[in-house]
């Protein structure tokens, strides 16, 4: 596996040694990269991203081209994120003019596909998932000075909260902390990812989920983004948050280019627009007919001002020191964690726990948020370094296992960039450990894993929020904020006018600003939708005609997505992790997703390579998240100069002290040579 | 006339080299001793403790090997300036550590290290952790760096290769490799620690 895994790492095959990488094919390889200053990768990759926005829906094309600079035939294998809860559904290889189109297998069949027909020297791609917003394509048989360009179709649903739309693009990915002991997996079997990290008992797939990354410094490969949003009412903003655009409107679409040719690939994109006043948004049905069934998803917008009443609330505060978190992440984190203690009123109760490889926490349980209290909380804010490992699990149990005080809503808010490889094994254990306690999270950072902290944040029946950038610390904090101080809305139920499946089964509790997303599936759905739930003990209903529609390409594929999820959460819970994987392949078959089990494979007819030529395999490195961490190339350190030269010192001062002796014996030394010199002349 | 002004000259340069190999050894050794205080006192306080007024590390670990009686205090970072003091600690962002140091002076010791050997390395917080050394390797360090996120469960001893070489500054590195050890498999080796630190002490 070893030997596998270097080659991987050898992406920067130009003018770095193959000779080295073979005299290193030992059980130590994965200590040390190979790297080459020159960054001159052999398999390049140009990246083009288009986004069409419809309503609540976008769909988007990705497209990879990759060239191969080589005079070998090149396989490329290439791992990248996308947006949370996307639902993949399509492949395309062009070839020149061809255009080769994948279809959904299995993913072990699709795997087999794809390297028979990479064996015979055929043109093929395949496209797996490897987490639910973590994605990997590979290509064989780029011949020698050749671009194949893949596009894969995928679409994905637009956040609405607090007022605002969002679209969120994640660029980059951080490098995960991978805890566990390493598990030997056997080399190019279907378990190695190549990463740079093994396989472990916690992380099994971690090799799969940690490709090599480059930092803004050394990256070469660019990457085009295009938006064509079509918001359907007048807009009083529209911005990207962290990238400068060009936006036009014309016959009713915006198009947002970026300015200047590339995007920023180290940070992630996002594109927020807001509603001009007077414009309404309102409760919405969306409707798709797919195989003579109706597919819809239902928006609904609680009321804005619930009636607030004082909960007494115990907040535990979680901060993130590891060292992932370095740089500009942790005073993002402090001045997040500081609002946090702000909002705290005299009758609360709080306590802050710092975690890396170990959890601390400052008071031994809860204490009254008096104005000591707060002062010792925001020294120990003011003192936090983040260094060190991601044992997640330790803080969140010393958090869970707190004896909560009678009369107190428990609120766990957890800052962290979510950058563990262990995230199936902590989301089981929160899942099951969570009791009466609410868990909220703040994603830090670029490359944040988005999707990790919405699971944890929806099985701990709270709210997930992003911060990117310091500037966004005072909006998004006070949304969660509000959130965290007024009451939700629960108990939701919904009586259907007549039969359907719909998803989420168990309706969420409600906070401020955000909307209820129902994803319905039935033969016709028509009639009136009646919702209800509780707030402050105080019923609230809403109804929602179903005949007032629109339609909208992609609520299938939706629907799809929600109901693959569905049976993954089951897995282990009322059904059997096998039971569960059946089902999730007849979905993804039917809707034609991508899934964990199921992957896209394209296959060309004929084959392009002869058996005699050579195919070698590169690994096209991903981006790191631009932190404003000191040193950007975290993956990697020179070796560091350890001589001290002491012998060389001595020896120089022993040789100069060795002259000056001969130096005096000179007058001695020169008498006899003259001597010597006079006797031989005559001669 | 130039003999006695070659003479001086000569004496000068001569020691002055050789009181600069003294002076290695020395700040190797007195740092080592400076230290020693710096960190007991580090045990005691929250932050971490500079064993003298601009010094440019601290100590952050203690490193020792049973049986070849090595006890050194390890430092915070592994750059040149630090090196001179003691053996220095890179950590990983997995936890993988890195401790470089001088092949004439701190890790002089490694020349005669092997497979198998069991080393002990104490943290601030009191912790001790068991390692075993797992390989030895020599490579050329300009066509490689130090993957800073290998596993937690690996730790990498880096000094210069050869041992005997004049020259300073070579490119040739040799490489340590030590795995984790449980606590339980040691309980022997931790009896060992207690004798050795009491010898140093």
């Amino acid at each position: 596996m070893f030997a596998h895994r270097l080659l991987g790492s050898v992406l920067l095959l130009f003018g770095s040694s193959v000779s080295l990488a073979q005299g290193l094919e030992t059980d130590q390889a994965m200590l040390w990269l190979d790297y080459d200053a020159q960054s001159s990768s052999t398999v390049a990759l140009v990246t083009d991203i288009e986004i069409e926005v419809t309503g609540m829906l976008a769909y988007s094309v990705i497209k990879q081209q990759f060239l191969n600079d080589s005079q070998e035939w090149a396989e490329g294998r290439y791992v990248f994120p996308l947006p949370d809860g996307v639902a993949v559904e399509s492949l395309r290889v062009a070839v020149g003019n061809r255009v080769i189109a994948g279809e959904i297998q299995e993913r072990e069949q699709a795997r087999i596909t794809y390297e028979t027909a990479r064996a015979e020297g055929r043109i093929a791609s395949l496209v797996e998932q490897e987490r639910a917003n973590l994605f990997s394509t590979s290509i064989a048989n780029i011949a020698p000075g050749e671009v194949l360009e893949i596009q894969i179709g995928f679409r994905q649903k637009i956040d609405y909260v607090h007022g605002e739309f969002r679209l969120r693009f994640p660029m980059s990915i951080a490098p995960p902390y991978v805890p566990g002991a390493a598990l030997s997996t056997e080399a190019g079997s279907p378990q190695d990812g190549g990463g740079w990290s093994e396989n472990t008992t916690r992380a099994p797939d971690a090799s799969k989920i940690t490709p090599t990354l480059v930092g803004p410094l050394e990256s070469t490969n660019p990457v085009a983004l295009r938006v064509e949003l079509n918001s359907g009412m007048p807009l009083a903003y529209l911005e990207a948050s962290h990238h400068l655009i060009d936006k036009q409107f014309d016959r009713g679409l915006w198009q947002i280019t970026l300015e200047g040719p590339n995007a920023d690939p180290h940070k992630d994109f996002e594109l927020v627009w807001r509603p001009a006043v007077g414009a309404h948004v309102d409760s919405a049905v969306f409707l798709q007919r797919l195989a003579d069934q109706d597919h819809a998803l239902l928006m609904l917008l609680p009321p804005e001002q619930f009636v607030a009443q004082q909960t007494r609330r115990e907040v535990t505060l979680i901060i993130d020191t590891s060292g992932s978190m370095q740089g500009e992440s942790i005073q993002q984190a402090r001045e997040a964690l500081l609002f946090a203690l702000d909002s705290l009123s005299a009758q609360d109760h709080f306590n802050l726990i710092e975690f890396n490889n170990a959890a601390s926490s400052l008071f031994r349980s809860p204490v009254e948020a008096s104005s000591a209290n707060l002062r010792a909380a925001r020294d120990f804010v003011h003192r936090l370094k983040a260094d060190g490992g991601t044992e997640m699990l330790k803080p969140l149990d010393l958090a869970m296992q707190q004896q909560v005080s009678a009369g107190f809503l428990p609120q766990i808010v957890f800052v962290t960039d979510g950058q563990v490889g262990n995230t199936v094994e902590i989301i089981k254990h929160v899942r099951s450990t969570i009791g009466d306690s609410r868990l909220f999270t703040v994603g830090i950072g670029h490359g944040v894993n988005s999707q990790f902290l919405d699971d944890l944040a929806r099985f701990g029946r709270g709210s997930a929020v992003l911060i990117a950038d310091l500037w966004q610390v005072q909006n998004r904090m006070n949304e969660l904020v509000t959130q965290l101080t007024s009451p939700v809305l629960h108990d939701i139920e919904l009586h259907w006018p007549s039969e359907v499946e719909f998803l989420p089964t168990q309706m969420p509790d409600l906070y401020i600003g955000q909307p209820l997303l129902v994803a319905a599936r039935g033969d016709k759905l028509r009639g009136d939708l009646l919702v209800t739930g509780l707030s402050d003990g105080q019923r609230w209903q809403q109804v929602i005609p179903l005949e007032t529609f629109q339609t909208a390409p992609g609520v299938a594929a939706y629907w799809g997505r929600q109901a693959i999820q569905h049976e993954l959460d089951r897995s282990g819970q009322d059904i059997s992790p096998e039971e569960s994987r059946l089902r999730v392949i007849d979905l993804a078959v039917e809707y034609q997703l991508l899934s964990p089990y199921t992957s896209l494979v394209a296959v060309d007819k004929t084959p392009q390579r002869s058996h005699a030529a050579a195919l070698r395999r590169h690994d096209v490195p991903g981006y790191l998240p631009d932190n404003g961490q000191r040193g950007q190339s975290i993956m990697a350190r020179a070796m560091p100069a350890t001589d001290a030269g002491m012998l060389q010192r001595l020896l120089r001062g022993l040789l100069a002290l060795a002259m000056v002796v001969l130096l005096l014996l000179h007058p001695f030394v020169s008498r006899d040579a003259a001597l010597g010199t006079d006797q031989d002349t005559p001669a | 006339m130039i003999r006695p002004l070659l003479i001086v000259s000569l004496l000068a340069v001569g020691l002055w080299q050789i009181a600069g190999a003294t002076t290695i050894q020395a700040k190797a050794w007195l740092g080592q001793v400076l230290m020693e205080r710096a960190w007991s006192r580090s045990r005691w306080e929250d932050s971490p403790v500079l064993p003298w007024p601009g010094a440019v590390s601290h100590p952050i670990a203690r490193l020792s090997v049973p049986g070849l009686d090595v006890d050194y205090l390890v430092l915070d970072g592994a750059d040149t300036p630090i090196l001179a003091w003691g053996p220095g600690m890179e950590v990983g962002l997995n936890g993988h550590r890195l401790i470089a140091a001088h092949r004439d002076t701190h890790f002089s010791f490694l020349r005669e290290i092997s497979s198998g050997q069991s080393v002990q390395l104490e943290l601030a917080n009191g912790q001790v952790e068991h390692w075993r050394v797992s390989n030895r390797e020599i490579i050329d360090s300009r066509g490689l760096s130090l993957n800073l996120a290998a596993s937690n469960q690996q730790m990498t001893w880096i000094t210069c290769w050869p041992f005997d070489a004049i020259d300073s500054g070579g490119p040739m590195r040799l490489l340590v490799t030590l795995k984790r050890v449980p606590y339980f498999d040691n309980q022997l080796s931790q009896t060992a620690t207690v004798d050795t630190t009491g010898v140093a002490l």
